[in-house]
């Protein structure tokens, strides 16, 4: 039995005229469906240009939306943003659709003059151009934002003159749409008046930017990212992995299931934001290195400057190079003003390597380093030659005044005690030729040649720096942690939290380190080389340091020099190490006569910036107390 | 069993109803569904202002905070230069141990 039980309906019998109204129907049925037919071809084929509209139907319903990934910022060790991606606003306006009644608002809002404006849309009108990027660059807490905003809301009163007949009576009116006449109304110009948005006509687009707070401070270190916002140099080029993130691709089909488009995409692939790097630079003392750097360089004419101050963990507080551009200024590009040269260029590092060659000769128990031992200077060695100006200080000098001095003879006559294996060897703990891995795409790990190939003037001129080494100034710094960890030489580290397999490695005694920590201590003092390098009531220890430079291979022709000053503060538990480098200062001046020219060395040059840095450093840095005895 | 008596025009009116009421239903469904996706767009470019403008305000909060600036502002507004002898007036004849 089934569930519904139909009724037959009355007047199912023919009715009169049955077969003209079938045909009726049938007629209808054949027009309506020639028509739609019709219709249907000749839209698709006929009157769109462009596109079909299937292929539109289809693009329409299948939609890949594109979500691009943030770049992560770069940040200091306080968590200060040094590197971000601003969202800028772009005001964007149609002059084919700006009507005269708007420009008064629009101007105000935009805060530009009216006539300006108005001249700006008339000459793209002109060209019939639909596009005027009005305003550019506008940070989401730009007022002209607000303003842009509220005129949107506006309602103006848009008046608009269109030619058009007077109205005619009524009766015209029938007579004329029967026939019986025409006439038509006098010829007049019509006059519209309405309240209307501004709508369409304003748009405002969206850029990012990456933006740089330090400017140029912090642009060798960071570089930039290039036009396709991915990093040309520095950190943002050695980190674009993890910087940049993966742009969310998802695809919308909208054919089957609307429900699914929206909320259960087909996801290409996943959006995945850049994340961020937190350095382990301090701003402030970046910035105090950066200022002390570049006043040096403008002052001694040098072709370039650079710093590194490390805490005694080994991680980078600063590194600083000068000459450098602002990277928020866009017009400015000159690759050198990008180059880290701390990490770039290998360079020999003169006098400052005399303290390791003492070091490892009091470590051995080839010297004592006391006040009563003395070190014979009265005889030459190699091309050494002994002269007056060698012997100033005496035929024997103590350890302590050969460092005060910077005496050459008297470090390779030290270092005649010693062999080349355990130099090569030391100088390699050191960590001298080996790889810093702290940005490796720019880093040049320098050079030391095996010792087996050396010849004897190489061995001595190694034990003040010259010869059978190159370095960076990174590793010439990160030698000197050994006074900061009792004789260990730590690993360096620029970005927080990402593990270090380098282990330290124990150089040096304690005893003998602490020892030679004492007589640096005298070199920066008033009898010392690096009497610039003093600070009224601290104790500072460090050693200068001069090279002719190598251009080419070859020493410069004009006798152009580097400079350098490797010091650390406070002498005991030291907590910054700084090593800074002036390649080819030209003018140095007398100490008590400023105005007194005298020629470049590191004690009149780069023991100043080391100076000038660590004065602001310290006087920021109330853990550390005023010396008694400074 | 249960036997409803219908006839064929009331059976048709119910489809005929149902198909409407069902037709405008889905609509309105749709319409939500838009809707609600609307408004996720929305919230999602919020979120994404909002965090921009938190960046934007780390960065200008850095930029003040950068040595450059407060130099600048000390000196130029502050008048916080160093002490020159001119400072300690015509009488001052000797060397100033600050």
């Amino acid at each position: 039995m089934s569930l519904f039980q139909f009724k037959s309906l009355p007047g199912l019998e023919r009715v009169q005229g049955y077969w003209r109204r079938q045909g009726f129907v049938k007629f209808i049925f054949v027009a309506l469906f020639s028509i739609f037919s019709y219709q249907a071809i000749s839209i698709s084929n006929t009157h769109q240009p462009g596109l079909s509209v299937q292929d539109r139907a289809h693009n329409q319903a299948n939609k890949v939306q594109i979500n691009s990934a943030r770049r992560g910022d770069i940040l200091d060790r306080h968590g200060n943003i040094l590197a971000s991606s601003r969202l800028l606003k772009r005001v964007i306006l149609d002059p084919m659709l700006i009507d005269p009644a708007f420009i008064p608002g629009l101007a105000q809002a935009l805060n530009m003059n009216e006539a300006e404006l108005s001249a700006l849309l008339a000459k793209k009108r002109k060209i019939k151009s639909r596009y005027l990027p009005i305003k550019k660059n506008l940070t989401l807490t730009d007022p002209i934002l607000d303003k842009l905003t509220d005129f949107k809301k506006q309602r103006v009163e848009v008046c608009t003159t269109k030619p058009g007949h007077a109205k005619i009576s009524l009766l015209d009116k029938v007579l004329n749409t029967l026939g019986v006449q025409s006439v038509e109304g006098e010829k007049i110009m019509i006059n519209k008046c309405a309240k209307k948005r501004i709508g369409q006509a304003l748009a405002l687009r969206q850029d990012t930017q990456r933006y740089y707070p330090k400017s140029a401070s912090m642009a060798p270190l960071l570089g930039r990212v290039n036009s396709e916002n991915k990093g040309g140099s520095g950190i943002e080029a050695e980190f674009e992995n993890i910087l940049a993130g993966v742009d969310g691709k998802k695809h919308l089909n909208f054919t089957n299931n609307a429900n699914n488009a929206y909320f259960n995409p087909h996801i290409k692939s996943e959006l995945l934001h850049g994340q961020n790097i937190e350095l382990t630079i301090d701003t402030d003392i970046q910035y105090h290195a950066y200022a002390a750097i570049k006043k040096s360089v403008l002052k001694h004419e040098a072709d370039s400057g650079s710093a590194i101050i490390l805490a005694p963990n080994g991680e980078v507080l600063a590194m600083v190079n000068y000459p450098a551009d602002d990277p928020n200024d866009k017009s400015l590009y000159n690759p050198s003003h990008y180059r880290n040269r701390v990490l770039s260029d290998k360079v020999e590092p003169g006098s400052t390597m005399k303290p390791f060659t003492m070091l490892l000769a009091l470590d051995q128990g080839k010297i004592t380093a006391e006040e009563d031992e003395l070190i014979d200077v009265s005889k030459s060695i190699g091309h050494l030659r002994t002269n007056r100006e060698v012997r100033k200080y005496g035929d024997a000098i103590t350890v302590k005044k050969i460092l005060q001095k910077s005496h050459n003879l008297g470090t390779v006559n030290v270092s005649e005690r010693l062999s080349k294996e355990d130099m090569y060897s030391t100088w390699s703990k050191l960590g001298f030729s080996r790889p810093l891995s702290l940005v490796p795409s720019i880093e040049n790990s320098g050079s030391l040649r095996h010792y087996e190939s050396w010849s004897l003037a190489d061995k001595r001129t190694l034990s003040f720096g010259h010869g059978p080494m190159e370095t960076n100034l990174a590793q010439l710094a990160k030698a000197y942690l050994v006074f900061a960890n009792e004789g260990s030489v730590m690993p360096l580290k620029l970005v927080k939290n990402m593990p270090s397999y380098e282990q330290s490695t124990q150089v040096f005694s304690k005893e003998s380190t602490h020892k030679i920590a004492g007589l640096l201590d005298a070199v920066a003092s008033w009898k010392g080389s690096g009497y610039r390098a003093r600070i009224k009531g601290y104790n500072v220890a460090g050693k200068t340091g001069t090279a002719e430079m190598v251009v080419n291979g070859k020493y410069h022709k004009d006798g152009a020099k580097r400079t350098f000053f490797t010091g650390f503060v406070p002498v005991k538990n030291p907590k910054y190490i700084m090593a800074v480098r002036l390649d080819y200062p030209k003018k140095c001046y007398v100490y008590k006569r400023p105005d007194l020219k005298n020629k470049c060395e590191g004690s009149n040059s780069a023991a100043m910036v080391f100076n000038d840095t660590m004065k602001r450093v310290l006087t920021n840095d109330t853990a550390i107390k005023l010396s008694a005895n400074p | 069993m249960l036997s409803v008596r219908i006839s064929q025009l009331q059976f048709n009116l119910v489809l005929f109803v149902s198909i409407i009421i069902l037709s405008l239903l889905s609509i309105v469904w749709h319409h939500q569904i838009y809707t609600l996706y609307k408004q996720i767009k929305y919230s999602n470019t919020q979120h994404h202002q909002i965090i921009a403008l938190n960046k934007q305000l780390l960065s200008e909060h850095s930029q003040i905070m950068n040595g450059d600036e407060i130099k600048t502002h000390a000196i130029n507004t502050l008048g916080m230069h160093e002490a020159q002898t001119k400072d300690f007036g015509k009488w001052y004849k000797g060397n100033l141990a600050l």
